[in-house]
């Protein structure tokens, strides 16, 4: 009972590092998952249920923060799960008063969703989505040449407004100066002095973000577009400019 | 806000937002390349890890109140527990040390026996005020008769404020005149300690007119220390001169008014006294006096002495301190300083060698006519009585 007891908690341990760890615990547990989303739903979940999307994401949430402190983890995650249920409930409930599409319309032979037009043209937005995850994949293997990840861009991007500020006059200094980005390029390695000298901000605040200032800097070079197109915002001088 | 799902797993979504900023969230059956706009994001304290905000609230919040604990023990002991004042009370041969605190309530007494080891006084630390214990000392002396109402009673008391001393003082006498005692209380200064004794009363002598005098105050300790003058008489009685000069014939004047050099050493003492003047007062020259005559010479054990000169033990006194054995010895000079009509002097290299001589040498060399007549040093005016 202790060995297993210890086996979980050296495999929630590993599992905070390492997100294919963290994927295995959750396939292993996830039994565990769905008879907590049960006792929520006073029924089986199924495959299809956002609440067991979100124990899952709750049971991963309780890995990356779980200390010993907290007690046994697996009551720790079920107090969590059960936590983010509860979010996600009073959530819903809040949007209570919208109306389904698949209501029955006033003939109750049609549903709603029939009677309105449809503005969006699937085929273009299949086709969208299908150029943006082309261009997600050679930005990942791209940024794998620099040894980073998305995931690295998850955990290493800003947090703060204002680290994220000076982020941000870096990237656009470096988008007005190509020669930066082909250095960049060419040498795989952010140019931070080059940067923080003609952003004219602190070099320790973009050594923090160092893997966030590369996944962006590639956005910045050519061949990702639809990614451009999405911080455009960003690139254009920051929400203030 | 719209979200652009950049990378998919079972449990999480990574997703990037307009502002470039990148973040995680539940996976609500999202695809690679979605567009969302109302995610469900992981809690920003759950990426945090290491010392959250929390924990250095709590470690504050510890460390605050161990703080203020301790400030406050601290400023109870130096109210409370910290002695100021201390009152020593002598009772016969015990010691009564009473410390008290800022209030001036007594936080401990000592009671110490003569031997110094033995505790008199058990008090269990209870905040009694000054009047109290040093009533509860005094009466408890009065019931063991330890002390009687005309003895004196020795209070030392010692203080860091004066004015706290001056009300303890009176608060003392207070309680001894309620008491009927004849108490001394004696302010010590600040930087003295009250004495580990209580000061002994000098003995008084035989003398019939010091004895009618019975309230003379007790000397000083430090007049008790000081070796009287000279300092052989006292370790040493007199001894009459016939002893350390058997070999001469007694009709010989100036075999007795010469003095010899080894008895220069000891000064004046030696000598007889030639009036019936009384001894200086002191104690332990009354106590070998048995006798009003001093013993008479013993002949010298000449059947036992070999033919030769006499052996210097015989005529050489001893300096103060020495050992029998080391009679002679140089060292044993060095110790003591002769003195002369009141005057000490160093002896030179040939007078010390002079007086490890023995006497008989000393005789032959110098002729009767070249030994100066020395004066005779003045005798005190209370000299022992031999």
């Amino acid at each position: 009972m202790d060995q297993d007891v210890q086996q979980l908690v050296s495999r929630v341990k590993a599992a905070k590092t390492d997100s294919n760890a963290a994927n295995a615990l959750i396939a292993d547990y996830m039994p565990f998952i769905r008879s907590e989303t049960a006792k929520y739903l006073k029924r089986q979940p199924e495959p299809e249920d956002d609440e067991l999307s979100i124990a899952m994401f709750a049971f991963y949430e309780a890995i990356c923060s779980y200390s010993r402190l907290r007690g046994a983890f697996l009551k720790y995650a079920a107090l969590q799960i059960r936590s983010r249920l509860i979010d996600y409930y009073r959530r819903e409930k809040r949007n209570h008063i919208q109306i389904s599409l698949n209501t029955p319309a006033e003939d109750e032979q049609t549903e709603l969703m029939d009677t309105l037009a449809d503005p969006h043209d699937e085929y273009s937005e299949h086709e969208l989505r299908e150029a943006t995850q082309a261009e997600i994949r050679e930005l990942t293997e791209q940024m794998e040449s620099f040894g980073v990840s998305i995931t690295d861009l998850a955990e290493n991007a800003p947090k703060q407004g204002r680290t994220l500020e000076i982020c941000k006059q870096a990237v656009c200094y470096a988008r007005r100066h190509p020669d930066i980005l082909d250095s960049f390029l060419r040498t795989k390695r952010v140019p931070l002095a080059q940067l923080a000298e003609g952003a004219d901000v602190e070099r320790k605040s973009l050594e923090r973000h160092r893997k966030y200032l590369v996944g962006v800097l590639l956005i910045c070079t050519n061949g990702y577009e639809i990614l451009r197109g999405h911080i455009a915002q960003v690139l254009k001088g920051g929400a203030g400019a | 806000m719209k979200y652009l799902v950049m990378e998919c797993s079972p449990a999480y979504a990574v997703l990037m937002d307009e502002e470039s900023r990148v973040v995680r969230a539940a996976n609500l059956h999202y695809t690679v390349g979605q567009t969302v706009t109302d995610p469900i994001l992981m809690d920003a304290q759950t990426v945090r890890s290491g010392i959250t905000r929390k924990t250095v609230i709590r470690i504050a919040a510890a460390a605050a109140c161990l703080l203020l604990l301790s400030a406050a023990g601290f400023g109870f002991y130096l109210r409370n527990r910290r002695p100021q004042e201390s009152v020593v009370v002598f009772v016969e041969q015990t010691r009564y040390k009473m410390a008290m605190n800022r209030n001036g309530e007594v936080i401990q007494i000592e009671g110490e026996a003569a031997d110094g080891k033995t505790t008199v006084v058990h008090y269990d630390g209870q905040h009694l005020t000054l009047s109290s214990a040093l009533n509860t000392v005094l009466q408890e002396s009065i019931e063991q008769g330890s002390i009687s109402e005309a003895e004196p009673v020795q209070i030392y008391l010692a203080a860091e404020n004066e004015k706290a001393c001056d009300s303890v003082k009176s608060e003392i006498e207070q309680e001894a005149a309620k008491l009927r005692l004849n108490a001394d209380v004696q302010v010590l200064p600040p930087n003295e300690q009250p004495p580990a004794r209580a000061e002994e009363p000098p003995k008084q002598p035989d003398d019939p007119m010091q004895k009618d005098d019975p309230k003379e105050p007790p000397q000083p300790p430090a007049e008790q220390q000081d070796p009287p003058q000279p300092p052989t008489e006292q370790q040493n009685p007199p001894q009459p001169p016939q002893q350390q000069d058997p070999p001469l014939p007694p009709d010989d004047p100036k075999a007795e008014t010469p003095p010899d050099p080894g008895k220069v050493t000891d000064g004046p003492g030696i000598l007889p006294p030639e009036n019936d003047e009384k001894p200086e007062p002191h104690t332990e020259l009354q106590e070998p006096s048995g006798d009003d005559k001093p013993a008479p010479p013993e002949p010298p054990a000449e059947p036992e002495n070999p033919p030769g000169p006499p052996a210097p033990k015989s005529t050489v006194l001893p300096p103060v301190g020495a050992e029998p054995g080391l009679i002679g010895e140089a060292p044993a000079l060095n110790g003591s300083e002769p003195v002369l009509n009141g005057e000490s002097r160093s002896l030179t290299g040939s007078e010390a060698e002079a007086a490890l001589l023995p006497e008989q040498a000393m005789i032959e060399t110098l002729p009767p006519d070249a030994l100066p007549n020395l004066p005779e040093p003045p005798l005190p005016a209370d000299g022992p009585v031999l």
